[in-house]
């Protein structure tokens, strides 16, 4: 029995390092003549124990796998960022804009566990190329 | 229920019930020329029936204490304002400012809520901080 409970508990309080791309066809143009190529969403959850304690964290540098880092936080802004800039070299754009950032908690049995969610998003441009004279 | 057990879920939920204000900073060469760094600021906190504040993270980030009881400091314009001094600090402007804020009721079992008794709110800003005299877009 307590196996089954200790499988169950590492099995559903894992993180997660999702990101969603969407084609960015349909967008005009920037004022600056940059020209959007994605639009893209990162997301990274985690959970805690009382709130401070990490319990288990997404893999920032494996997204959309099931892949988890135990005991750590991973949940930080600067490594939404560095997801962000990893999509940016697989996409073969040259920089993001718009880029914004939310943060989301909520707690199961009463406040013991605590899950943070934190997704960044953003529009991948690519720059024009520039002709010289 | 004995004193022990009193004391320790007491302590417990001084733990869990707590407040943070935070002040993120992150900067990568992805943010492209002339944007110095993405920004979010957070706060929560506790509140007894939605609006008596119970605890929340303290806005006076230099204080040896991270949080402030019975003060209602999960406000946008408290967040807006640390925001600011930021960017003043880095001589920087903001730019793509996003707001959100949300409500979670501590007390919610098998999709029967008891309404607004235990609340924890909880506002964010994330921003660009764009030098002055570059371009961002």
């Amino acid at each position: 029995m307590k196996a089954v409970v200790m499988c169950l508990a590492a099995v559903l309080l894992d993180g997660c390092a999702t990101v969603v791309r969407v084609e960015a066809e349909s967008c005009s143009p920037l004022v600056d003549g940059a020209v959007p190529v994605k639009t893209v969403q990162v997301m990274n959850t985690n959970w805690r124990l009382l709130s401070f304690m990490p319990l288990a964290s997404g893999d920032p540098e494996n997204p959309n796998r099931c892949t988890c880092l135990w005991f750590r936080n991973t949940v930080t802004l600067q490594s939404q960022l560095d997801m962000l800039a990893e999509e940016i070299r697989r996409a073969g754009a040259t920089r993001a804009v718009r880029v914004t950032s939310d943060v989301n908690k909520e707690r199961a049995l009463f406040f013991l566990f605590l899950r943070e969610k934190m997704r960044t998003s953003a529009m991948l441009v690519r720059d024009p190329v520039k002709v010289e004279p | 229920m004995s004193a022990k057990t009193a004391a320790m879920a007491l302590a417990a939920a001084m733990l869990a019930l707590d407040g943070c204000f935070t002040v993120e900073e992150a900067s990568t060469s992805a943010l492209g020329r002339g944007v110095k760094k993405h920004v979010m600021v957070e706060n929560y906190g506790w509140y007894l029936f939605g609006c008596v504040p119970i605890v929340c993270g303290n806005e006076n980030l230099a204080s040896w204490c991270p949080f402030s009881l019975f003060c209602d400091e999960v406000k946008m314009p408290i967040a807006y304002s640390k925001l600011e001094e930021l960017a003043e600090r880095e001589g920087c402007k903001i730019a793509d400012l996003h707001i959100d804020d949300d409500n979670e009721v501590l007390f919610n079992a098998y999709y029967v809520t008891i309404p607004w008794v235990v609340v924890c709110k909880d506002v964010s800003i994330s921003a660009n901080l764009v030098e002055t005299g570059g371009g961002g877009k």
